[in-house]
C-alpha cells in the first residue's frame, strides 16, 4: 500500500513539475471554453442582430382588395403607395409597409407570367416569400356558404434560407392572423361569440414547478455530456503516456525491474490518473460554469441561473464522477498497456471514447425512462445517473445500482492491466 | 550465485516480425540449452557476436522473461517463482531499461531507494558516496534529459545501485561511451568485484572482455560453445588473445552446422 503511494506521488510530480503538461491539462481547458463560450455569445448575438435587421421582400400574387385595404390600413407610417417607390423588381414598383417591428418589402403581382420568375428568385434568395391568392378571392369570401370549398391562400418560400423562413413565420403571425381575424369579424359582426373562453386572463400564479427541478432539465442535458467527455479526455492522453509510453521509453522496464508487486505499479498509476483527469475535468466545469452567465449576458437574455443542488444530490452526483473516473481510467489503462507505444496506444482507445461520446449523447435525449436494471449497464447506466442525478430523477436504488456497475467493472479492468502486466508478450514483446 | 540449468528461450513472432526479419519460422530459438554458473568475487562475461542471445539470456536472469525451458536461480531463489527476492538481490543494466528523462538524478534515487524499502538516512548515504564516485553531485538536480550521454550512463548506474545489490548484471556496459567514462565505469566494476561482489557482462568487445573478465562463456547463435578462464580459451583454441580465440571457436561451431 505504502509502495502504491510512492508510485502514484511520482506520477502526480511528474505531471505538475512540466509546465507544459500543467499548461495543456489544467490551464489551457479552461481558457479554451472560456474563449469558445464568448465567441458563441458574439456569434450568435450578431446573427440576430442580423436577422432583426433585415427587412424582408413579400410578393403577393393576384391581391384582393380587402388585403390591400387591411395592408394600407396596419402600416404605421403615413406614406403614399406609389410614393414609397425606391425600386422595381421586374418593372413592378415596390412598397415599404411597417407593420409591427418589421418593414416589409411588398411587391403586388397580377400578371401570371412572372410568378415563374418570382419563384425563381425565392429560390436564389432574392425574394423572401409568396403570398399567392386564388382568382376571386373576395367573392368567394362574400358568398361562402357552409359546405363550400374554403379559399386557399398559397405561399412559397425557401426553409434553407434564414431570411425566408423567418419572413413567412412573421408574414403568417404579424399579417394574414389579423388579416383573417378581420374578414371573421365582417362575416360574424363581432369576434366575441368565436371566443368560447379564454386562458389564464388573470391568473397571475399559473406556473407551478420545482425551480430545481428546471434548472436541472436545463444543465442535466448537458452537463452529464460534457462531464464524462471531458473525464475521458483529460485521463486519455494521461493514460496513453503513463502505460504505453512508459513502456516506449523503456522506463517501465526499470519500474519492473523493483521488488515490488506489478499489481502496485498498476494501482498507483491508476489512482494517480483519477486525481489528475478529476482535477482536469473539474477546471473544466468550472470554467463552463463561469462562463455560461457570460454567454447569457452577451446574448443579453437571461441572467447566469446558479446551480442550486440538495446536498444529497451533490453527493450523489461526486460519488458518481469518482467512481466513473475510476472506470474510465482502468479502461484506457488496458488499452494503453496492450500497446507498444504511444500512438498506437491513442489508436487503441479511440474505440472507446467513441462509445463514452454516443452515450453521452444519448444521454442527453434519454433520461426518466430509464429502470433500475438498466443503470447497471456498463458506461450507460452511469451516465444516465449523472444526468439523473441533474434532474432530480434518479431513484436510491439506480444511484446504488450504478455506482456499483462503475466499481465492479473498473475492478475487473484494473484486474485485467494487472494481469496483462504480468505478461511478456504484452509488457516486453516477447 | 547466478546457476543456469539448461535453459532455452524461445521467442514467439508475431506475422510482422516473421516479415521483419524474413522468416517462415513462427519461432526464434534466442537461446538454446545454456547451463552456466557464476560466483560472487568475479566478473563473468557473456560474449557472442550481435544477435547471439547475450541479452535474452540476461534478460531471463534478470527476471523480465521467464525461460521457455530450464532454470535459473539466484543466490538460490527461482527467477520465476521467487521472482521480487531475485530483483531484491540484483542489479540490471541495459539499454532497454532507462530512467524517466523528466526527472533528475537526485529524485531518481530517492525514488527507487523508496521502492527497495530503503529508510531515508540510508538511501542519503548511499546517494553521497555513489553520486561522489561517479562525480554527477554537480548535476544532479538536473533532469536526465539534460544530461550528456556518459552523464546520462553514470546516473543510471548510481541509480540502479541504490540498494546495494549482491549481483549486478550489465548488458554492454561500455557501449557508446567515450574511453574516460567507459574506464570509469569498468574501474567501478572492478571496485565492485573487490568488493566481493558478482558482476556479469555481456558484450562483443573481445579486448574489453579480456582485461575485464575472470570467467567467460562464449555465445553464438543461442549455444554455448565455450565456458571457463581466459587462459583455458587461450589453451583450448591455441590462439594468442581472446579475439583469434573467438573467431577459432566461431569457425569451430560453424563446421559442425
Ligand atoms: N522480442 C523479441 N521477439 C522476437 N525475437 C527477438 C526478440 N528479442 C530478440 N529477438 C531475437 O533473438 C535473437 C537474440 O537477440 P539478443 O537481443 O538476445 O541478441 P544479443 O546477443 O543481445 O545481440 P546484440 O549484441 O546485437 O545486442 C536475435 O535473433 C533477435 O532477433
Ligand atoms: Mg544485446
Amino acid at each position: 500500500m505504502k509502495n502504491v503511494g510512492i508510485i502514484m506521488r511520482k506520477e502526480l510530480y511528474r505531471v505538475f513539475s512540466d509546465k507544459k503538461m500543467v499548461f495543456g491539462l489544467f490551464i489551457m481547458p479552461a481558457l479554451v471554453v472560456i474563449g469558445l463560450y464568448l465567441l458563441m455569445g458574439i456569434m450568435m448575438a450578431s446573427i440576430m442582430k442580423d436577422w432583426e435587421e433585415h427587412e424582408p421582400t413579400v410578393l403577393v400574387y393576384q391581391a384582393p382588395e380587402s388585403f390591400q385595404e387591411y395592408m394600407d390600413q396596419v402600416r404605421e407610417d403615413n406614406e403614399v403607395h406609389s410614393a414609397d417607390t425606391v425600386y422595381k423588381w421586374h418593372e413592378l414598383p415596390v412598397g415599404l409597409y411597417t407593420i409591427g417591428d418589421i418593414r416589409y418589402h411588398i411587391i403586388w403581382l397580377e400578371d401570371e407570367q412572372e410568378i415563374e420568375a418570382a419563384k425563381e428568385d425565392i429560390y436564389n434568395g432574392e425574394l423572401d416569400l409568396i403570398l399567392a391568392f386564388p382568382k376571386g378571392f373576395d367573392q368567394q369570401i362574400q358568398n361562402y356558404q357552409v359546405g363550400d370549398i374554403i379559399p386557399d391562400i398559397e405561399t412559397y418560400y425557401n426553409p434553407s434560407e434564414d431570411y425566408s423562413d423567418n419572413a413567412r413565420e412573421d408574414v403568417l403571425a404579424f399579417i394574414l392572423e389579423g388579416y383573417r381575424n378581420q374578414l371573421l369579424e365582417k362575416r360574424l359582426g363581432s369576434l366575441e361569440q368565436l371566443e368560447i373562453y379564454t386562458i389564464d386572463r388573470d391568473n397571475e400564479e399559473s406556473v407551478i414547478q420545482n425551480d430545481n427541478k428546471a434548472q436541472g432539465k436545463l444543465f442535466g442535458s448537458i452537463i452529464p455530456y460534457m462531464i464524462t467527455i471531458l473525464l475521458f479526455a483529460g485521463a486519455m492522453s494521461l493514460g496513453a503516456d503513463s502505460f504505453a509510453g512508459e513502456k516506449e521509453r523503456g522506463t517501465m522496464a526499470a519500474l519492473l525491474m523493483t521488488p515490488i508487486k506489478r499489481s502496485t505499479i498498476v494501482y498507483g498509476k491508476l489512482f494517480a490518473l483519477m486525481i489528475l483527469s478529476g482535477l482536469s475535468a473539474l477546471i473544466y466545469g468550472g470554467a463552463m460554469i463561469f462562463a455560461m452567465p457570460l454567454l447569457y449576458r452577451t446574448l443579453g437574455a437571461m441572467t447566469g441561473q446558479e446551480l442550486n443542488f440538495p446536498p444529497s444530490q451533490m453527493c450523489m452526483m461526486l460519488i458518481l464522477i469518482v467512481t466513473l473516473v475510476f472506470l474510465y481510467v482502468a479502461l484506457i489503462a488496458v488499452c494503453s498497456t496492450l500497446a507498444k507505444n504511444m500512438k498506437e496506444g491513442s489508436t487503441f482507445i479511440s474505440p472507446v471514447y467513441m462509445i463514452v461520446m454516443v452515450i453521452g449523447v444519448i444521454s442527453m435525449f434519454r433520461g426518466e425512462e430509464v429502470t433500475n436494471l438498466q443503470y447497471l449497464i456498463p458506461l450507460y447506466g452511469p451516465t444516465m445517473a449523472l444526468k439523473n442525478v441533474f434532474t432530480l430523477d434518479i431513484t436510491l436504488p439506480g444511484f446504488l445500482l450504478a455506482t456499483l456497475s462503475n466499481l465492479v467493472i473498473g475492478a475487473l479492468f484494473a484486474w485485467l492491466t494487472a494481469k496483462m502486466f504480468h505478461s511478456e508478450k504484452i509488457m516486453f514483446n516477447a | 550465485m547466478i546457476e543456469i540449468q539448461n535453459v532455452t528461450k524461445v521467442y514467439k513472432l508475431t506475422r510482422k516480425q516473421m516479415e521483419e526479419q524474413k522468416t517462415k519460422a513462427s519461432m526464434k530459438i534466442a537461446v538454446k540449452d545454456v547451463s552456466l554458473t557464476a560466483r560472487e568475487g568475479e566478473i563473468f562475461g557473456i560474449l557472442g557476436p550481435n544477435g547471439a542471445g547475450k541479452t535474452t539470456l540476461l534478460r531471463c536472469v534478470a527476471t523480465l522473461l521467464n525461460p521457455t525451458q530450464g532454470q535459473i536461480t539466484v543466490n538460490g531463489f527461482d527467477t520465476v517463482k521467487e521472482g521480487e527476492k531475485v530483483r531484491r538481490s540484483l542489479a540490471f543494466l541495459t539499454n532497454e531499461v532507462k530512467l524517466d528523462a523528466h526527472f533528475s538524478p537526485k529524485y531518481l534515487f530517492r525514488f527507487f531507494g523508496r521502492l527497495y524499502g530503503l529508510p531515508e538516512d540510508v538511501i542519503e548515504a548511499r546517494r553521497k558516496e555513489l553520486f561522489e564516485y561517479f562525480d554527477i553531485t554537480k548535476f544532479e538536480d538536473k533532469r536526465m534529459e539534460e544530461l550528456s550521454t556518459g552523464m546520462k550512463q553514470k546516473a543510471s548506474i548510481a541509480v540502479s545501485l541504490v540498494h546495494d545489490p549482491d549481483i549486478i548484471i550489465f548488458d554492454e556496459p561500455t557501449n557508446g561511451l567515450d574511453i574516460i567514462t567507459a574506464r570509469a565505469v569498468t574501474d567501478y566494476l572492478k571496485l565492485l568485484r573487490e568488493r566481493g561482489k558478482l558482476v556479469i557482462i555481456s558484450t562483443h568487445i573481445m579486448p574489453e572482455a579480456q582485461k575485464l573478465c575472470d570467467r567467460m562463456a562464449m555465445i553464438i547463435n543461442g549455444s554455448c560453445v565455450f565456458q571457463g578462464t581466459l587462459q583455458e580459451a587461450l589453451e583450448q583454441t591455441g590462439a594468442d588473445d581472446l579475439e583469434d580465440a573467438f573467431f577459432e571457436l566461431y569457425r569451430r561451431k560453424e563446421e559442425t552446422v
